[in-house]
Formats: structure tokens, C-alpha cells, sequence
């Protein structure tokens, strides 16, 4: 019979109790906190506890993750950023007038009391949950045998991702090759109608020009 | 398996092609000369999903697809148009970038490794069939986007262009999967048939009916499910719209679009369109698309569509009205055009898009989605390639001002430019003006009068702007001493030019047969034709 599994066990129950209060507490120093070490430190909070509900819940695999992805890469590389920049530099100030962010804060509490009401509603529309659920077995079987489409394209994402980086990195400095800083030469005028029109020949071109 | 390297085949000669060029790149002396390789593998994608498109014309073949790609694909004629117009707006734009960047100091072989595995990620977006291949697909396109934004990486605009993109594109994104996460929740599903299935059939507690109450019990559980499955449609609505820029998500469309580098704003006007509204169709129509089932959830969005599509039509226009800069101009008049698209969404959700339904309405207005975004990316490529040729290292064509007198100085891209702009405004021989007729057709046919006419003056607001550019060229002489643009040399664009000219008029000349094959596109495909397994 599918049902939402509420936390069986006091102990549990207090896990959760205990960790949920932590991802607020986290998230809310995360968006609150003047320095941003501070933020840094609150995220950091914030996706520890995040972790711990996802053991609470049987999900051993994406706890894992969750702690060596985003504990240990994610922050400390924020951290990172935060220490180049000097650790004593601060968001600038919100110029933005009163009624925008009362209005987003409306807008905001509407949206968490909507989802508060209807979803504390909600008793049996999510599958039970398996004995199996969340271990590696599970999840590997499901990436490598169902999954296997997605699994491969996110490699696309990633090379993407890296090789944009990359340009935005390295598009500071000038090229190497086409150095010269006279556009109106008819030489390189010559190379450029060259290049676009053979591609062996439009790179020798650009080799001389 | 041998199948779904089949069916994969525009993706995987991208992504093969993607990861040469790099090694291509990394190994030779010199930088450049990827252009033409790039705008190949592009032509050689659009011939793979042309040579396929036989393949996909039975529901058989379909069910054959869908299982090979176990639900995470669909593999339809709806996915081959699509990619098709991905193809050759890739294709145009690597080759336009082969002149631009060389002649602005720019180039270098990252561009084109980006524009290829963008255009797999929007392929992927423009087939997928399940949310995860949605967001997988959405952030390839993004990133590779986000990164041919930021370019120039020495010019300012360039710069905050890209920064707003991706700060608002990651809040975008990060609204389509809350939404994602939600339906999941209430359905147990992230693929859009399984969705659907499961939101069509009443709620079914076992159990719970039996007991005492269990009547209202049921109820009220299925009023939150739909309630929840509400916002959840929103939320996706909104991470879609941001991508195709719809008012009120367009605040990045106008800084991206003038920061880019030109051959990036070109293939981003017209791929990630391509692949964000094909992805719509399917989230849509395919999974809120059932007017009459016990849900019924598509009460909702066909409205809410509609005032997106009002205001972007109508601020898109307003606002280009005012704009000094040609390329900012084209930017707003991209809102606009993503607000015509809009339009004819708004009619899709007839019964007869679904497997088993009858009729044409729908089917003529999800044509009319296809064939629209078609003819917008041979005259927006067109366009821009035009607004690249105008202008040469220093002397950028960008401002209404630059162009001055651009008719007596260099008639033939004066006309080149003259051209595309008369496309896009939608001046009958050119395919604009069959585009827009498409749309106003399917919205008069389903009895959305408000919005034809709203479409119709909107469009005669654009051809004020367009013309002006016109007028700019050909009856203005350029103020003493002003900077004015001149003409790059460059065969290359050129030959684009020509090439997207051949097709602007071919499918001018014979709009029915084109729409035909958008028609064909659509009729078997657009809803997730068989319940996959579930994931």
C-alpha cells in the first residue's frame, strides 16, 4: 500500500526534528549574514544538516554525496573565492526600494504557506519506500542499466561547462596568432578573405598576416 | 542498442564532432579555421535527422523508440524538426562566426567547441521526454550559452551581459526544478508520460475509500494533489519562459543579446528558442495537454499563456520602438517574436493533439509553433549576418546612427540587410509574413479573436521599428564626422547570406509545403506516445 512513510521511530523523529531546525537555521544565515564567511559557513550548516536528513530518510549514497560534493567541494570552494576577494568584503548595499522586498517577501510567505497547507495534507500519494532504496546497489544498477542515456549526455554538460571556463579564463589575453594591432592592412584583409573561404589556406594566411 | 545509436545520431555526431574539434584545437599551431568543420558537423546533424525522418513515421517506430531509449527521449518528427532547425541555426552561426571573430580579434577554438556541444544539449532539450532529461538538456544549452555571452571578454557589456544571463538563468533553472521536484512528489514520476498517466487517472488511495469518510478523505487528497500539481506547471512554465525570454522573464534578453558577440546572439535568438519551445510543447501539451480527462489541468495554462504571450508582443514592441541600437532593437523584437510563438501555444491544447484524437485545430496551431520558429531562424540568422557584414573591426555596425547612408555607400549590403529586415517584419513574399498568418490563422480558428487582433497590431507596431532601419539607410546621410560602419570584406558571410536568402524565399514561395511538413511533424508525436517504463 504506498503511503508517506512518516519518521516510525522517536528516534527518528528527533533526528529529523533536530536536523530540519539546522537547515533553517543554516539556510537563513546563509541569506542573512553581513560577512560573507559567515554566509559560507552557514551553507555549510545548511548542507551538513541536509545530509544527515537524507541518511534519516535511507538515502546512505546521496548523504555521502551530498557531504563530499557540496561540504567538501562546493563550500570550500566559495570559501576559496571568499579568501581571494578578502575575507572583509561585503555585499553591496540592497538599493532596492522598501515596497520591492515587501513584496517579495509576500510573495515568498504565500508561496511557503501554500505548499505548508497543502502539502501537510498530503497522507498517501508517495511510493512506500523499499528496503533497498538508496543503496549503492540500487542506484547503480538503475544509472547503468535504465539511466544510462542521461548518464552519459550529463558528460556533455560537464565538457561544456569546463570548456566554458576555459574561454571566459583564458579570453582576457590577447590571441596569439593575429597580434597585429593595424586592422586596416590590405595583407590582413587579403588573410581574412582567405581564411573564410579554405580553411588550410585561411590558417597559413593568418600564420604570415 | 543498435537502435539508439540510430535515433541518437544528430546528437552523437555533435557530441563526437564537439570533442575533435577540441583535440583538433589543442594540436594545431595556429587558432582558427574551425568554423568550417563546425558549421559540417552542424550540416551532417540536419542530414542525419532528415535521413531519419522516415524512420519515425509510425506509431510502430515510435513505440520502437520509446523503448530503446527507455523513456528518457522521444524520437519523433516533432525532435527531427526541431533538431533540424538546431542543425542548420548552429550551422549558419558557426559560419558567421568564422568571419566575425577573425575579423574582431576573437577568434579562438573554444567558440566552436561550445556552439557544438550547445547544440547537442539543445537537441537533447528539444527531444526529451522526462524532467531530468529536461534539466540536463537546459543546462548543457545554458552553460555553452552563458560562456559565448561572456566572449568578448574584454568588453564591459560583454561582461554584464553574460553575468545577469547566468545569474538569472540559474534562478530560472532552479524555478523548473523545484517544479520538477514537486511533480515528482505528487506523481512518483519525472517522465512526462508517466506524469501524465498518473495525474489523468482519479486518485486511488487503496484502502482508504473503505473507511469511514473515506470518500471526503479521497477528495480532499486529490484537491491538494491538483492544487500542488498547479504550481508545480507554474513554476515550469516560468523556467521554460525565461529561456524563451516571455515578458515578465526578459529582463537578460536585451544585455545578452547586444553583449555577445554577434554570431552568439544569432544562434542564441534562434537555437535555444527552438529547443525551449519544443521542450514546452511536450511539458505542456504532453502532459497538461488533456482538456477532458479527470484532472483536467489544462484549464489553467492556455490563460496564463495567453497574458505572457499579450505582454510580450506588447512591451517587446513598445520598447523597441526606443532603442538607438540596431542589435538591441533585434534583441526586444526577439521578445516580441517569442510573444507570436506564445500565441499560437495557447490553441494547442485540443483534444486531437493526444494519441487517438481527431480534428486539426491543435494540430495546426502546434504546426504553426514549428514552422514559425523555422522561418525566425533563417531570417534572424539572416538578419544578424547582415548587421555583421555592415560593420569591420572599430567600426561595428550597432546604432541606428551607424548605418546612415549605409545605401548609397554599400548598396549590396544595404539590400542584404534591407532584406532580412523585411522577413522578420513579415512583408508577404518573405517567409515572416506566412509565419505570422499561420499563427493568426490557428488563433481565429479556435475563436481566440482578442489575440489575433492583438497579434496583428502588434506586428503593424513592428513594422515601424523594422522600417526604420530602412529609412535610416537609404534616406539619411551620415552626420559629419560621426563614426560610421564599414563593410567587412568577407565571402564567407556571404555566402550565408545567399544561402539563408535561397530559403527565406523558397519557403516564401511555397509556404503550404513547408507547414505541411510542420503539420507532419506534429501529428504523431507531440503527446509521449507510449507509458515507458517507469525510472
Amino acid at each position: 500500500m504506498p503511503t508517506l512513510r512518516p519518521p516510525s521511530t522517536t528516534l527518528e523523529l528527533v533526528v529529523f526534528a533536530f536536523f530540519s531546525a539546522l537547515a533553517v537555521i543554516g539556510a537563513l544565515s546563509t541569506v542573512l549574514a553581513r560577512n560573507p564567511v559567515r554566509s559560507a559557513v552557514g551553507l555549510f550548516v545548511h548542507i551538513v544538516a541536509l545530509a544527515a536528513l537524507y541518511l534519516n530518510l535511507g538515502a546512505h549514497f546521496l548523504g555521502v554525496i551530498q557531504l563530499l560534493v557540496y561540504a567538501g567541494a562546493v563550500v570550500v570552494l566559495f570559501v576559496f573565492v571568499i579568501m581571494l576577494l578578502g575575507s572583509d568584503a561585503t555585499s553591496p548595499r540592497d538599493s532596492r526600494g522598501l515596497a520591492w522586498r515587501a513584496g517579495a517577501g509576500v510573495a515568498m510567505v504565500a508561496v511557503a504557506w501554500f505548499l505548508v497547507d497543502n502539502l501537510l495534507h498530503i497522507k498517501r500519494i508517495l511510493p512506500e519506500r523499499s528496503d533497498a532504496f538508496g543503496t549503492m546497489n540500487v542506484i547503480g544498477s538503475f544509472l547503468f542499466k535504465q539511466a544510462v542515456l542521461p548518464f552519459e549526455l550529463i558528460g556533455i554538460t560537464l565538457v561544456i561547462a569546463v570548456v566554458g571556463a576555459f574561454a571566459i579564463a583564458r579570453g582576457k589575453h590577447e590571441r596569439r596568432a593575429l597580434a597585429d594591432p593595424d586592422p586596416s592592412s590590405p595583407d590582413e584583409k587579403l588573410a581574412d578573405r582567405d581564411s573564410t573561404t579554405t580553411k588550410s589556406k585561411g590558417s597559413d594566411a593568418q600564420g604570415h598576416a | 542498442m543498435k537502435d539508439m545509436l540510430l535515433y541518437l545520431l544528430p546528437i552523437v555526431i555533435l557530441a563526437v564532432g564537439g570533442f575533435s574539434l577540441m583535440l583538433v584545437d589543442a594540436f594545431q599551431k595556429e587558432e582558427g579555421g574551425l568554423a568550417i568543420p563546425t558549421a559540417m558537423l552542424h550540416f551532417a546533424s540536419g542530414a542525419a535527422c532528415l535521413a531519419l525522418w522516415n524512420y519515425a513515421g509510425s506509431p510502430a517506430d515510435l513505440a520502437r523508440a520509446a523503448s530503446a531509449f527507455n523513456g528518457w527521449l522521444a524520437f519523433d518528427r516533432t525532435t527531427l524538426f526541431l533538431d533540424l532547425i538546431i542543425a542548420l541555426g548552429g550551422g549558419l552561426a558557426s559560419l558567421l562566426a568564422g568571419s566575425y571573430l577573425n575579423e574582431h580579434k576573437l577568434e579562438r577554438g573554444e567558440f566552436y567547441t561550445l556552439i557544438t556541444f550547445a547544440s547537442a544539449g539543445c537537441m537533447m532539450l528539444a527531444g526529451a521526454t522526462d524532467l531530468i532529461m529536461v534539466f540536463i538538456g537546459l543546462e548543457t544549452m545554458s552553460l555553452g550559452v552563458y560562456a559565448m555571452t561572456a566572449f568578448r571578454r574584454t568588453n564591459a557589456r560583454s561582461q554584464e551581459g553574460a553575468l545577469k544571463y547566468f545569474l538569472l538563468g540559474s534562478f530560472a533553472a532552479a524555478l523548473l526544478l523545484y517544479g520538477s521536484a514537486l511533480l515528482y512528489g505528487m506523481t512518483g514520476h519525472t517522465d512526462l508520460a508517466g506524469i501524465r498517466a498518473a495525474l489523468a487517472a482519479p486518485l486511488d488511495v487503496p484502502g482508504l475509500a473503505a473507511q469511514e469518510g473515506g470518500a471526503l478523505a479521497l477528495s480532499v487528497q486529490q484537491t491538494v494533489r491538483d492544487r500542488v500539481v498547479i504550481l508545480a506547471m507554474v513554476l515550469v512554465i516560468a523556467g521554460l519562459a525565461f529561456k524563451i525570454g516571455a515578458v515578465p522573464f526578459h529582463m537578460w534578453v536585451p544585455d545578452a543579446y547586444e553583449g555577445a558577440p554577434t554570431p552568439a546572439t544569432a544562434y542564441m535568438a534562434v537555437t535555444v528558442k527552438a529547443a525551449a519551445f519544443g521542450a514546452m510543447l511536450r511539458v505542456l501539451v504532453g502532459v497538461f495537454g488533456d482538456t477532458t480527462g479527470a484532472a483536467s489541468l489544462a484549464g489553467g495554462w492556455p490563460g496564463l499563456l495567453a497574458w505572457l504571450a499579450v505582454a510580450s508582443m506588447v512591451i517587446g514592441n513598445l520598447v523597441a520602438l526606443s532603442q538607438s541600437s540596431i542589435k538591441r532593437m533585434l534583441a526586444y523584437s526577439s521578445i516580441a517574436h517569442g510573444g507570436y510563438i506564445l500565441a499560437a501555444f495557447v490553441v494547442t491544447p485540443r483534444a486531437e493533439l493526444l494519441p487517438g484524437g481527431e480534428g486539426t485545430v491543435g494540430q495546426s496551431a502546434a504546426a504553426s509553433v514549428l514552422f514559425y520558429l523555422l522561418a525566425y531562424a533563417v531570417s534572424n540568422i539572416g538578419a544578424f549576418g547582415a548587421l555583421m557584414l555592415a560593420g569591420s573591426r572599430g567600426k561595428e555596425a550597432v546604432s541606428y546612427d551607424d548605418v546612415a547612408g549605409l545605401g548609397k555607400r554599400h548598396p549590396a549590403v544595404a539590400l542584404a540587410l534591407s532584406f532580412f529586415i523585411l522577413s522578420l517584419a513579415g512583408i508577404p513574399p518573405m517567409v515572416g509574413f506566412f509565419a505570422k498568418y499561420n499563427v493568426i490563422r490557428s488563433a481565429l480558428e479556435a475563436n481566440y479573436t482578442w489575440l489575433a487582433i492583438a497579434l496583428m497590431v502588434n506586428s503593424a507596431i513592428g513594422v515601424y521599428y523594422y522600417l526604420r532601419v530602412l529609412v535610416k539607410m537609404y534616406m539619411h546621410d551620415p552626420a559629419p564626422g560621426a563614426t560610421r560602419a564599414e563593410p567587412m570584406v568577407s565571402p564567407g558571410i556571404w555566402l550565408t547570406l545567399i544561402f539563408t536568402a535561397v530559403l527565406v524565399l523558397v519557403m516564401g514561395a511555397m509556404p503550404q509545403t513547408f507547414f505541411g511538413y510542420a503539420l507532419e511533424a506534429v501529428k504523431l508525436a507531440v503527446a509521449p506516445v507510449a507509458a515507458a517504463a517507469t525510472p
